[in-house]
């Protein structure tokens, strides 16, 4: 099973079994039950069918023991979450206005080093100003 | 062949003309208009960009409905029958005397705009939705910080955004929580709730519809400074809550020499003083007071006194209509 392209679009259930499967390295369908569905009242299937769903996406790799399915992550946490950062990152970038999010500082352009320098300068003498004004 | 099909053929027609006409008003306006705006408030700045977005579809109905006004004043026995008062060489954009035609112009024009906007809606759709699942995503894997009700995710890009258009919410990068100095932090934090009070993106995203009808190089310049004053009103919310105007430009500035340190993104370019949005935002920091409130009233009567004389002129409006809407009719 090779890794995702892309990045993986993950619902709470598939994130949940991410999460616990980061944490145990390895689990079966019955522990992951155990950990995940039991407090969230959902049945084994539900789970077996959530391991299979992120095995596909290529996200597990999975070895059988006995009868049993033995699942693992087959990218990391800080993988999936670096993937998805890129994605918004590479929207931000593209230099349009994006209507559904809108960062900080705009991350289309790059202010040069001499205009930080002039506009550090200029806040720095907007505040001696303002300290002297205080006295 | 109905009296009603010959309303809406006409209405339909004069419509499309007037949005055309109003497209075209604001290719030659626009340009000389920015410099004024830049004088308004942030606040007053958005909602202008907003209004001057919508002006092709808003005008266009507003000009049709004017050119009905005298029949309309006619059937309210406000004023005299004004069709008497001319021949019956040209269409009557008229309620009691409209000509009789099949309504098929109107239908014709109707399914035009129909395709236009569902191919419009479908490549927004196709554009966002791929986004959207990514931040959705996103969501799901970050955590809550309680104390100022954000979302925090692992990356090690200083990134702080409000995002989604119906329950906006704030993420902030761990790199950017943990690096940032705390008052500091505090800047962004109230920036980016001030996007989700003021619901800045639903705002631009009604704006990015409303603004398809203007020409291409508009429609970008319009977004673009919509979203500079957005960024600038929340700076100015951000200034009231922490107090201090100067903190916020160097929570600017300290975000900004943070991100510098990143490698090179695609497409992204160093711009010199004045190219990158940062620049405007500080110098308006350090002003006491961006923009006069006083711009926003003239404005606001400026507007409002172009209605008024719009629907003074209407009997203007509807014979020139009419007789420019007669080689089309025949």
């Amino acid at each position: 099973m090779t890794a995702p392209v892309g990045p993986p679009f993950l619902g709470e259930l598939e994130i949940a079994m991410m999460e616990h499967l980061w944490a145990t390295r390895s689990s079966d369908v019955e522990t992951a039950h155990r950990s995940v569905g039991r407090s969230r009242g959902i049945t084994l299937n539900t789970i077996q069918s959530t391991l299979q769903r992120l095995y596909r996406k290529g996200l597990l790799t999975r070895r059988k023991v006995s009868h049993a399915y033995v699942y693992s992550p087959h990218v990391s946490r800080e993988e999936v979450m670096a993937q998805l950062v890129s994605e918004v990152v590479t929207t931000f970038s593209g230099g349009r206005p994006e209507p559904m999010l809108a960062t900080f500082v705009d991350l289309a352009s790059r202010a040069g080093r001499g205009t930080l320098e002039r506009l550090e300068q200029m806040i720095e003498r907007k505040r001696d100003e303002r300290a002297r004004g205080d006295r | 062949m109905t009296y009603l099909g010959g309303v809406l053929d006409l209405t339909a027609v004069a419509w499309l003309g007037f949005t055309l006409a109003c497209a075209s008003v604001s290719v030659l306006a626009y340009p000389s208009m920015r410099p004024r705006l830049v004088e308004l408030r942030p606040q007053q700045r958005a909602i202008a960009i907003a209004v001057w977005a919508a002006l092709p579809p808003a005008g266009g109905l507003l000009l049709t409905a004017v050119c009905f006004l005298p029949s309309i004043l006619s059937l309210a026995g406000v004023t005299a029958d004004h069709c008497l008062d001319h021949d019956d060489g040209h269409p009557h954009m008229c309620l009691i005397h409209p000509p009789e035609t099949s309504g098929l112009t109107f239908a014709g024009i109707v399914a035009a705009t129909l395709v236009f906007a569902l191919a419009q809606l479908h490549r927004e759709v196709r554009e966002h939705g791929r986004l959207r699942r990514v931040l959705r995503t996103l969501d799901r894997a970050s955590e809550t910080d309680d104390a100022h009700n954000v979302r925090i995710f692992d990356s090690p890009i200083p990134l702080a955004f409000a995002a989604f258009l119906l329950r906006p919410r704030v993420f902030i990068s761990s790199r950017l929580a943990l690096s940032l100095p705390r008052q500091l932090l505090d800047v962004v934090i109230e920036h980016e709730r001030a996007h989700v009070r003021r619901r800045d993106r639903l705002i631009c995203a009604a704006v990015s519809v409303l603004s398809r009808l203007h020409v291409p190089w508009i429609r970008a310049r319009l977004l673009q400074d919509l979203s500079l004053a957005c960024e600038q009103a929340c700076d100015e919310e951000a200034a009231v809550r922490v107090g201090d105007r100067l903190r916020v430009a160097s929570a600017i500035l300290a975000v900004e020499r943070m991100c510098s340190g990143l490698p090179a993104l695609p497409h992204q370019a160093v711009s010199s003083f004045g190219g990158t949005n940062i620049v405007p935002r500080i110098l308006s920091l350090l002003h006491d007071a961006a923009g006069s409130g006083s711009s926003g009233r003239r404005w606001t009567w400026v507007g409002m006194i172009m209605v008024a004389l719009t629907i003074l002129a209407s009997d203007s409006i509807h014979h020139l209509t009419e007789t420019i809407l007669t080689p089309f009719t025949r």
